[in-house]
């Protein structure tokens, strides 16, 4: 008894000794805020943060490896408590919702067998990826609305998920368990500059579409005779309906499936008609637009390409102001457009329809005579986008006129031109020439010659790829003092005030997944071998960056006029520094970055036609976009480019054949013989041959499309 | 070669879990998914071989010669609770990223049967040292084997048309149930391992 | 009424090791006959409630970082009382409970109950409490060995049961019978509440 006693006695307090002991050996400190942030967070464990669990996020929250909002499910109210934990302040963040792009159920696609397993979609997609023939089709089986932790997802009548944006938190549970990955995470924000990737079921005339209407959605609108709600689809990609309506080459019409049975659906006069009843009501019909941000933009230029991004700018709420150098916005639309293509009337109506959006406009103000970049950047515009667009307004319009828009950013034609004169070239200090070839060259021995210090011929090219003074000379050249970089694309300028004091580099062609090559020069002169100034975003320099810009390796000499940043002055003042921000560019090529990339520098897109305009316009702003909410500037992952193959149907079935609807010719009766040229030459569809020919839409999707005979379903 | 007949025994002829009855509930428990289902199988190999060693020594040394083997149960479940906790502080301490993988098993298995079990079982089997450390880690990769297998089948499940009041651990029960049936057929092994030793 | 809730809960709402699916080893190893179902519930009944009684009447005193240690040692002292008794008394329960009588040690419900339940209420409740939580246990475990019992052995309670031609199914008695009895029971039991949900 007595040893019983003693040895459990003996054993507890050993035990005791060793972990009392043990505790003060390995105390690990445990930050008494992890349990507080704990039960603020909702603890349903869904892990839409991307932790395993509350506990862990409240780890991760807590150790700063997490943000205070990163709880998707709690929304805001949850990041203020635990915002007030850890004594940090937060924003409201831009509530997202799950989105689905899948619009023909499995009963209306095209199967490759018929499923009988089990009612889930993960099993299904294990037989050949489910068993519709389309890839990134919805597989219908409600694992999306099985796994939802908050019941925000059910399952329509044609089995597509239906997604209660009122329940939906965006925790993404759906987006990782759909086997398809059909379900994405968006904003409205994000959907307004969204640009579309090939997981998204998009009809062939959508992805021809240079800025992506939603064609097949305002044919439907159409035929539904909800014209305001088709006006409102085209305008979510396009703010100039009634421009492009009337001189919109319509590429679209070329891919139109409809070829395969007969003739192409009239798409583009189909844009023309909603358009025109929007101008006939005398309203303008809007589509959604953001609160305000808060933040102001200005944009340069008030052609197709400003109109457009001003547009966006107005419907993401960051309050743009466009300044246009003539007397009246349009630009190419209004003064080189023949009025009997595009009828002013219509073009007003058109711009005063993005006018209403909140575009503030300022006409008459020249670049570098009437205002100044840095002058709007010290006025407290967050954002200065260059559109300066078709034309280069200051050489075409106004020549002979000596402003410089964008001091120190020159053509090459202008030195060619002062070569040619026996003029100085002003190469400045630090000349950097982007894609100039021999005649870069040239120049840059002038140059030399001169007396600039440094001189930079850059190319995005190999250096295979270059003619062979440039290839094979490089040593002799370098110790003439011209440096040649190939395979280098700009990432971005940066200036004080009118002057430009760096320019940074980035290497093209990183081998996947490392982070490229990067350096940073001085520069004062930047020479473009281009027609026009380069479409640009400009912005405030912040404050905090600035020494570990100063601070990167190749960095040579301080900056001429940067004196660094003040150290004592709050709030903190503007100091004049500023640089461009990178707008991703043309996408052929997987969207290449960089602010002057090939096929011709400083250009977004091609000009050849105003839908391209608009895109380039939108694109900016998604840049712009971007760069406010402090993301990476992207294209997306996956994006639709013309070069794309996407599966695609070469032959439809079950369609009966029709006539595409055309607008009657008017008779050259009244006046003279040539009357019908002198104002509209075309009249538009009447609505009766309008809601005709919307039904000759077969509302395709990626593979899907509307057969007027419901087929006999395959038999394996 | 007796070893490793008390190996093969040990893992598969006499599962812990499936035949033994032993450590059941963090069978079903932890078993839903594959990553969690293996932090548990290591944490319970690293905690049973410790817990089997150092309860032998205590039982060898401290009740054998005191006479007190009733007060087995008491003291085992004194050391092996002792251990855990010191396990997991040690871990947390001297190797945190062992911590974060296990760390949130090691509380669960101080009720762990199966940790109990083995160690007395070691015990009742007359095992000398080397032969319970050896009978601890087999057992217990017997455990770890037994839940990883059953974590694939579950994942698996999850998407299978399952009758909705057998959804669960209902269906997770019958399928350890086959699995038990499957690894029944390893008796024949041990009774051929045995005629292999008699010869 | 709330001391009358306390008793029944563990009769259907939290009947272990059904609607709880905790403490399933002694569940599954020794319900080969109903006998040993009922003497493992015994022994259950006994451990559970004094081992809520006590860690009721403690719940002030022990400190809350040391509190599952504490747990564990009240219980396994109940639980050496336990395998002393009947070893001295009960012989052939002693014999066919085997290493699952030092095993309530860590039979889940227990330390489950001691922490869920007996740590936060009074002693009286933590009786009733104990009591009738072990009782659904011995409940479940009697059903559950009698159904393998007889499926198994043609018996129940050792007296034979079946015609004389009946065929064991020895299956039953097996470990893969334990699990697959239990799963199905646990659905039928699914099956019933989803009935009176719906």
């Amino acid at each position: 008894m007595l040893e019983a006693t003693l040895f459990l006695l003996l054993l507890g307090l050993t035990m005791a000794i060793i972990l009392a002991i043990a505790s003060r050996v390995f105390y690990v400190w445990e930050d008494p805020r992890i349990i507080e942030v704990m039960d603020a967070l909702p603890g349903a464990n869904c892990g839409g943060c991307g932790y395993a669990g509350c506990a862990a996020a409240a780890e991760a929250i807590v150790s700063g490896k997490a943000e205070a909002s990163i709880c998707v499910a709690g929304g805001f109210e949850t990041a203020q408590m635990v915002a007030a934990v850890m004594g940090v302040s937060v924003e409201a963040k831009e509530p997202q919702i799950a989105w689905t792009s899948c619009t023909y159920g499995v009963g209306d696609a095209d199967p490759i067998y018929t499923y009988n397993g089990a009612r889930d979609c993960r099993a299904a997609a294990l037989l050949y990826g489910g068993s519709k023939l389309c890839p990134i089709g919805c597989i219908g089986l409600g694992t999306c609305a099985k796994v939802c932790p908050f019941d925000a997802i059910r399952m329509g009548a044609d089995n597509l998920p239906i997604v209660d944006p009122q329940k939906c938190v965006a925790c993404g549970t759906c987006v990782r368990e759909c086997p398809k990955d059909i379900i994405t995470l968006t904003s409205s924000t994000h959907r307004i500059v969204h640009e579309y990737s090939t997981d998204e079921c998009t009809a062939p005339c959508q992805r021809t579409c240079p800025t992506g209407i939603n064609i097949p959605g305002y044919i439907r609108a159409i035929r539904n005779g909800d014209y305001a709600e088709a006006v409102r689809v085209i305008k979510e990609k396009c703010p100039l309906p009634l421009i492009c309506g009337r001189i919109c080459p319509a590429p679209c019409e070329l891919e139109c499936r409809r070829i395969l049975a007969d003739e192409p659906v009239a798409i583009n006069p189909l844009k023309r008609f909603v358009s025109e009843y929007e101008m006939g009501t005398g309203q303008h019909i809007q589509p959604y637009k953001a609160a305000s941000s808060g933040k102001r933009t200005a944009v340069i230029g008030g052609g197709s390409e400003g109109l457009t991004a001003a547009y966006y700018l107005a419907r993401l709420g960051h309050d743009p102001t466009i300044f246009e150098a003539m007397p009246e916005l349009g630009g190419i639309l209004r003064y080189v457009i023949t009025a009997d293509r595009l009828p002013r009337e219509v073009l007003d109506h058109e711009i005063a329809g993005i006018l209403d959006m909140g575009v503030e406009a300022r006409t008459a103000q020249v670049l570098g005579r009437d205002f100044s970049i840095s002058g709007l950047l010290e006025e407290g515009f967050e954002a200065v986008a260059l559109t300066i667009g078709g034309f280069d307004s200051r050489k075409i319009l106004r020549p002979g006129a000596d402003e410089q828009p964008l001091a120190g950013v020159r053509l090459m034609f202008d030195l060619l031109d002062a070569q040619a004169r026996e003029r100085p070239l002003e190469g400045g200090r630090h000349l950097v020439i982007i894609d100039g070839g021999l005649k870069g060259l040239e120049l840059a021995r002038a140059a030399r010659a001169e007396g600039t210090e440094t001189v930079t011929l850059v190319t995005h090219r190999p250096a295979d790829d270059l003619p062979s003074e440039l290839r094979d000379y490089r040593r002799e050249l370098a110790a003439e003092g011209i440096t040649v970089k190939w395979r280098t694309r700009v990432r971005g300028l940066r200036g004080v005030r009118e002057k430009l004091t760096r320019i940074d580099y980035e290497e093209v062609d990183a081998i996947a997944g490392l982070e490229p090559e990067r350096e940073s020069a001085p520069l004062d002169t930047l020479v473009l071998a281009a027609g026009r100034l380069p479409e640009l975003v400009i912005a405030h320099e912040p404050i905090e960056e600035a020494p570990q810009a100063e601070a990167q390796p190749q960095s040579q000499a301080p900056a001429t006029a940067g004196e660094g940043p003040a150290e004592t002055d709050e709030p903190p003042a503007w100091d004049g520094r500023w640089r461009t921000i990178e707008t991703f560019r043309t996408l052929p090529g997987g969207g290449e970055m960089g602010i002057f990339t090939p096929p011709e520098p400083g250009r977004v897109s091609d000009s050849e036609a105003v839908i391209k305009s608009i895109l380039s316009g939108r694109r900016i702003v998604r840049g712009i976009q971007q760069f406010f909410a402090g993301e990476a500037i992207a294209s997306p992952p996956h994006p639709v480019v013309e070069a794309d193959t996407v599966l695609d149907v070469d032959a439809v079935h079950h369609v009966a054949t029709s006539h595409r609807e055309r607008a009657p010719l008017p008779h050259p009766t009244a006046g003279t013989e040539n009357d019908w040229t002198a104002e509209e030459e075309v009249p538009g569809l009447d609505e009766e041959a309008a809601r005709r020919e919307s039904q000759r839409c077969l509302a395709c999707g990626l593979i899907c499309y509307r057969k007027d005979v419901q087929e006999e379903k395959a038999l394996f | 070669m007796e070893i490793l007949i008390l190996v093969i025994t040990a893992l598969l002829i006499k599962n812990i879990l499936l035949l033994q009855y032993l450590g059941n509930c963090p069978f079903l428990g932890v078993s839903k998914r594959m990553d969690t289902a293996v932090g548990m199988g290591l944490a319970v190999v690293f905690v049973m071989t410790l817990a089997t060693a150092i309860t032998w020594l205590v039982q060898k040394y401290a009740l054998d010669p005191l006479g007190i083997g009733y007060l087995q149960t008491l003291a085992f479940i004194l050391v092996i609770a002792s251990l855990v906790q010191f396990v997991e502080m040690f871990l947390r301490k001297a190797m945190p990223a062992l911590y974060q993988a296990l760390g949130i098993f090691l509380p669960l298995i101080t009720t762990n049967c199966a940790v109990f079990g083995v160690a007395v079982l070691a015990i009742r089997n007359e095992y000398n040292f080397v032969e319970s450390v050896i009978f601890a880690i087999a057992s217990s990769a017997g455990f770890a084997l037994a839940l990883v297998l059953m974590a694939g089948i579950r994942e698996r499940l999850e998407a299978a048309d399952v009758p909705a009041p057998l959804r669960g651990t209902a269906i997770g029960l019958i399928t350890a149930g086959l699995m038990a049936l499957a690894f029944l057929g390893f008796l024949g092994v041990d009774n051929s391992l045995k005629a292999l030793t008699q010869s | 009424m709330s001391y009358m809730r306390d008793f029944t809960r563990g009769l259907w709402d939290e009947l272990p090791p059904f609607r709880m699916v905790l403490g399933l080893c002694p569940v599954l190893a020794v319900t080969k006959s109903a006998e040993g179902g009922l003497g493992m519930g015994l022994c259950v009944i006994f451990v559970l409630t004094l081992s809520n009684i006590i860690v009721s009447a403690l719940r002030r005193v022990i400190p809350r970082k040391v509190r599952i240690a504490s747990f564990i040692v009240i219980i396994a002292t109940f639980v050496v009382i336990v395998e002393l008794v009947t070893q001295a008394y009960f012989y052939s329960i002693y014999t066919t409970l085997g290493l699952f009588i030092p095993l309530i040690v860590v039979n889940c419900i227990i330390l489950g109950r001691a922490e869920a339940f007996a740590s936060r209420n009074g002693v009286f409740r933590s009786t009733l409490d104990g009591l009738g939580v072990g009782l659904g246990f011995t409940l479940s475990l009697t059903v559950l060995g009698s159904i393998r019992e007889i499926l198994g052995n043609g018996t129940w309670f050792d007296m034979p049961l079946m015609w004389s031609s009946f065929e064991p199914f020895t299956f039953m008695v097996e470990a893969p019978g334990a699990f697959v009895c239990l799963g199905l029971m646990l659905g039928a039991m699914n099956a019933i509440s989803g009935t009176r949900a719906s």
